[in-house]
């Protein structure tokens, strides 16, 4: 039973991210990629609010395993790294990276403390 | 719509694996071992996957290449866990194992989509063209 939760927010959250990303890239033309670094420190807040929440196993298995689980990504921030990177933007890859992780665990403190 | 439909079903595989994975791996101690190992493996694939969907299979079913890269291997990693587990380290005082989850995370992501790159097939010109 658990899985079909997993499952739908697994399906929603990919979708979510996709379209969101789709847009962004439509008005922003600079290196800096700031659909997921909006996605993951967007994704974090929330999941800061539902794990303070606890309302349950369903609700956690449906919005913080499945839909932000797959919303926000670890694998599409590190290959933009490598990207950044290798077109020589190390500047913009390094900030890239301590600003994703400094943004999304203080909103996740916040969402935490909420 | 047909992208739509790809990478929603590549979500649900990506998060089906990524709980099974917690699953099996349940979390003892303080360490995230569990999300660190998906993080990796998802960053292997993520890097393979980008060659690999360079392939004219692919250029004809570019909704699959989608679904396999956005929608599941984007799905199966995830970077909420990663900041939650860190914030959790946070406020229990264990500020040392969260930054060394971190570094682990990171250097071992880079490194696992280096080397899924590396040992990903580039398709050969010819198999472009025809």
């Amino acid at each position: 039973m658990n899985i079909i939760f997993v499952l739908i927010g697994g399906w929603l959250g990919a979708v979510i991210r996709y379209e969101i990303s789709r847009r962004v890239e439509t008005f922003w033309t600079y290196s800096f990629p700031l659909a997921t670094f909006l996605i993951n420190v967007m994704g974090s807040f929330l999941i800061g609010l539902v794990f303070q929440a606890d309302w349950g196993t369903d609700w956690h298995n449906f919005l913080a395993v499945g839909f932000l689980g797959s919303f926000t990504t670890f694998s599409t921030f590190h290959l933009e790294i490598v990207q950044l990177s290798s077109k020589k933007r190390i500047i913009i890859a390094v900030s890239y990276l301590l600003c994703s992780y400094a943004a999304g665990i203080a909103l996740a403190l916040i969402g935490l403390s909420m | 719509m047909k992208v739509y439909i790809a990478i929603g079903c590549g979500g649900s595989v990506g998060a089906l694996l990524r709980y099974l994975i917690g699953v099996i791996m349940p979390q003892t101690g303080t360490f995230p071992f569990g999300t660190l190992c998906v993080n990796i493996i998802g960053c292997f694939a993520m890097g393979y996957l980008t060659n690999f969907v360079k392939r004219r299979f692919f250029a004809d079913n570019p909704a699959l290449a989608k679904g396999l890269t956005t929608g599941m291997v984007g799905a199966f990693t995830t970077f909420s866990t990663v900041s939650l587990e860190t914030a959790l380290l946070i406020q229990d005082d264990l500020l040392h194992i969260g930054l060394l989850y971190l570094a682990c995370s990171t250097t071992g992501g880079l490194g696992a989509l280096l080397l899924g790159l590396r040992l990903s097939p580039v398709p050969s010109h010819k198999e472009h063209t025809i």
